[in-house]
């Protein structure tokens, strides 16, 4: 009994020494080689629709945003290799009508930011899709990057939709893959 | 033994935290879109010539018969609107018409107008007429019930005007026409804002 006793000990002492060091190799790998992914969204759009002028008409069949309304950023501090990541997109509306579709492109390439570690890459995302509540795919790449400008454009607009001030939360999010 | 299932432990732990970490790296970060709709409540008369023209009766062949007023009417003209009502601020928009200050229908005489149904090629809450009106320096509702819609643009669209010039059926009405009172007016239609 007592020696069945010792064993369990010293095997708990020879899990608790390797779980201690397989941990510590986690972190290192974490912190160390993986480095922290982040992003940034910079920019809002304000719209307030161009008023009807000539009685009788209903607005405008779209109206679109600037090409570089919003500014995104993907990167990852101490990346080497390919960092490869994707954004995916979403709306969470706070007060919108159904009847008024939100599209979104992106508009360049941004800005580079393995300085010389190869060229990286970006690509989809460059023909207007619809922003809908549930979350999509709308672009990737490899190695990190800035300043990707982002354009919106907004279709259904009606004067059939009552006045008021309309409001979406648009809600990026970046997926190491 | 022991030591072989320790080291699988390890393993193990080593494996799962290092993938369960990495499948954590996720960023989320969001902005707002604000789409401001405007009231809106404009309108406008349309035709398909001008908007100005002459009612005059006809002036009798037969000695001893009275002036014909049955072709001194214009139906050329189109009410035509877009408005967008507030869905807390107001929920309906009112159009009235008056003749404006400072003329008026020659004496003996009278103006009405109507307006028939929308045509149907906008989209909406349209406005219902409230029928033949007379004309005078007050403004009288003249379509009532208008919602968000729009009426479509230019003649043709929106809600076609009839106007009559008519003998007022009033005694003595006859006796007070004067052939030098021919006379412009302004006909002015509001839409309630």
């Amino acid at each position: 009994m007592i020696e069945k006793f010792m064993i369990i000990i010293k095997w708990k002492k020879a899990v608790f020494q390797r779980s201690f060091f397989a941990l510590i190799f986690n972190f290192y790998l974490i912190f160390s080689l993986q480095g922290q992914t982040s992003m940034s969204v910079n920019g809002n759009w304000n719209y307030t629709v161009s008023p009807v002028i000539e009685a009788g008409n209903d607005f405008s069949l779209f109206y679109t945003s600037a090409p570089d309304q919003v500014y995104l950023s993907a990167d990852k501090n101490k990346a080497k290799g390919n960092f490869k990541w994707s954004f995916s997109i979403h709306k969470e509306d706070v007060l919108w009508d159904n009847t008024m579709r939100l599209f979104v492109k992106r508009t360049g390439n941004g800005t580079n930011t393995s300085n010389g570690n190869g060229g990286g890459l970006i690509q989809g995302g460059t023909a207007f899709q619809e922003i809908n509540n549930t979350d999509n795919f709308f672009f990737s790449g490899k190695k990190g990057r800035v300043d990707i400008p982002v354009q919106y454009q907004i279709q259904g607009l009606s004067v059939l939709i009552p006045a008021d001030n309309y409001s979406t939360n648009i809600v990026y999010t970046l997926r190491e893959e | 033994m022991n030591k072989f299932f320790a080291n699988t432990f390890c393993l193990v732990l080593l494996i799962c935290g290092t993938i369960s970490l990495k499948a954590q790296d996720n960023a989320t970060d969001a902005h707002e879109v604000n789409i401001k709709i405007p009231e809106v409540a404009i309108l406008d008369i349309e035709s398909t010539s001008s908007t100005s023209f002459t009612l005059a009766p006809e002036k009798p062949t037969e000695a001893g018969l009275a002036l014909d007023f049955s072709e001194a009417k214009n139906t050329d003209l189109w009410l035509n609107y877009s408005s967008i009502v507030g869905s807390t601020t107001q929920s309906e928009r009112t159009i009235d018409v008056k003749i404006q200050d400072g003329s008026t229908v020659p004496e003996g005489l009278v103006l009405k107008v109507s307006a028939a149904a929308d045509e149907g090629n906008g989209d909406g809450e349209m406005g219902t007429p409230v029928g033949e009106i007379t004309l005078s320096n007050t403004a009288q509702d003249f379509i009532k019930g208008i919602g968000s819609c729009y009426t479509g643009s230019p003649a043709k669209n929106g809600h076609q005007l009839t106007y009559l010039l008519e003998l007022n059926s009033a005694d003595g009405s006859y006796g007070k026409i004067d052939f030098d009172e021919s006379t412009s007016l302004k006909i002015v239609y509001t839409i309630t804002e």
